[in-house]
């Protein structure tokens, strides 16, 4: 499965390299890998065998329509064609890391409530590189169940700064 | 003796006399002969025939009436004997079946006493198995209620914990969502950035 998952992130970083225009599918397609592992219900109808491929493609078309670049939408729908739409998530995660490794980067993924700002996704970038010894690409996914600060994962090591953390602190040590 | 009394004893013997007149008739005429002398010793023939009459009647009272009178006193006698053996055979008898049957009474007696003794020496150790059970039960009854009352305690002070905690939780999450502006959440992000670039 790996194997498989990596190369389907070779062959949409060499399409989207190829097209030039990279960064901008990756960071698009970042968003709907997050936008198919929150929603249980398009994660199914995008990996169900029952319905048929065209249509599932059309959904796919239907959803990025005039809200991502044509390369972007022509990978999504390729996946979902090949039966690999459950797998889109971990795909464009494979993609992403293989970008940042080939610009000698790692991938911080940085859970908030709100939108960072670019000077603050930059101090954070920079905070993280000084913590971890590591140059790092900031990918942000608006969670609302964070409710305040940041949660950040690199590779397998989490800094959790949320609310929601300290929430459950307080909840675990009361209980 | 006059006559008449000779008629009279003469009478009851049966006796005759030797011409095969009777003895009365012989007495009968020897006083008519001798007329009315009434003097007792008057007449030594009424004497004579007096004693020999009284002999004659003596002789056949000690021969015929003595035996009879002698065999009806011992049978009498020996009927009385034999009636008073039987009679003591009897009360031997009975006395025996007396004495066995007491024997016997006294062995039911000691048996049933035996018996009784068994029977209460035998309640008094089911009794004392059913006060022992009975106790052991109320023990372990007790010990089991004390389990519950704790587990009780323990799993009502745990619900009572949970639902301060999720009380307080909820309540704590409202304020913080209620508090939770734009400012305040730059303000976290910003605490975030400079704690994690403060780590080396």
């Amino acid at each position: 499965m790996n194997d498989l998952i990596s190369s389907y992130a070779g062959a949409f970083h060499a399409v989207a390299a190829a097209e030039g225009n990279l960064a901008t599918v990756e960071d698009e397609l970042f968003r709907i890998g997050q936008a198919i592992e929150a929603n249980d219900e398009l994660r199914s109808t995008l990996s169900d065998a029952a319905v048929p491929v065209a249509r599932r493609q059309q959904v796919v078309e239907d959803l990025l329509a005039g809200k991502a670049s044509a390369t972007t939408t022509g990978l999504v729908s390729l996946a979902v064609g090949a039966g690999r739409g459950s797998d889109l998530p971990a795909i464009v995660r494979a993609l992403i890391e293989r970008s940042a490794a080939t610009r000698n980067k790692a991938v911080a993924e940085v859970r908030s409530a709100v939108p960072l700002t670019t000077d603050q996704t930059a101090r954070l970038a920079a905070a993280i590189t000084a913590a971890t010894g590591k140059d790092v690409e900031i990918k942000v996914v608006i969670d609302p169940s964070v409710l305040g600060g940041l949660v950040t994962q690199i590779g397998d090591t989490v800094i959790d700064g949320s609310v929601r953390h300290r929430l459950n602190q307080v909840r675990e040590a009361i209980a | 003796m006059s006559a008449h009394s000779i008629r009279i004893i003469l009478a009851a013997t049966g006796e005759t006399g030797a011409g095969g007149e009777t003895g009365v008739t012989t007495a009968t005429t020897a006083v008519e002969k001798h007329g009315s002398h009434n003097s007792f010793y008057g007449d030594k023939n009424e004497l004579y025939w007096g004693t020999a009459a009284f002999l004659i009647l003596l002789v056949l009272f000690i021969r015929k009436g003595v035996p009879v009178i002698k065999k009806a006193a011992a049978d009498r006698s020996q009927r009385i004997a034999d009636e008073i053996s039987a009679g003591e055979a009897a009360k031997a008898a009975a006395e025996s079946d007396l004495a066995t049957l007491e024997a016997s009474l006294g062995n039911s007696a000691a048996d049933a006493a035996v018996i009784v003794a068994e029977a209460r020496t035998r309640a008094a150790t089911v009794k004392a198995d059913l006060i022992a059970r009975a106790d052991a039960d109320v023990d372990a009854s007790k010990q089991r209620a004390r389990i519950e009352i704790e587990a009780s305690r323990q799993q009502a002070f745990a619900d009572l914990q949970a639902e301060v905690a999720a009380m307080t939780i909820t309540a704590t999450h409202a304020v913080v969502n209620e508090n939770l502006t734009a400012a305040v959440q730059a303000d976290l992000i910003e605490q975030f950035i400079s704690q994690l670039g403060a780590t080396r």
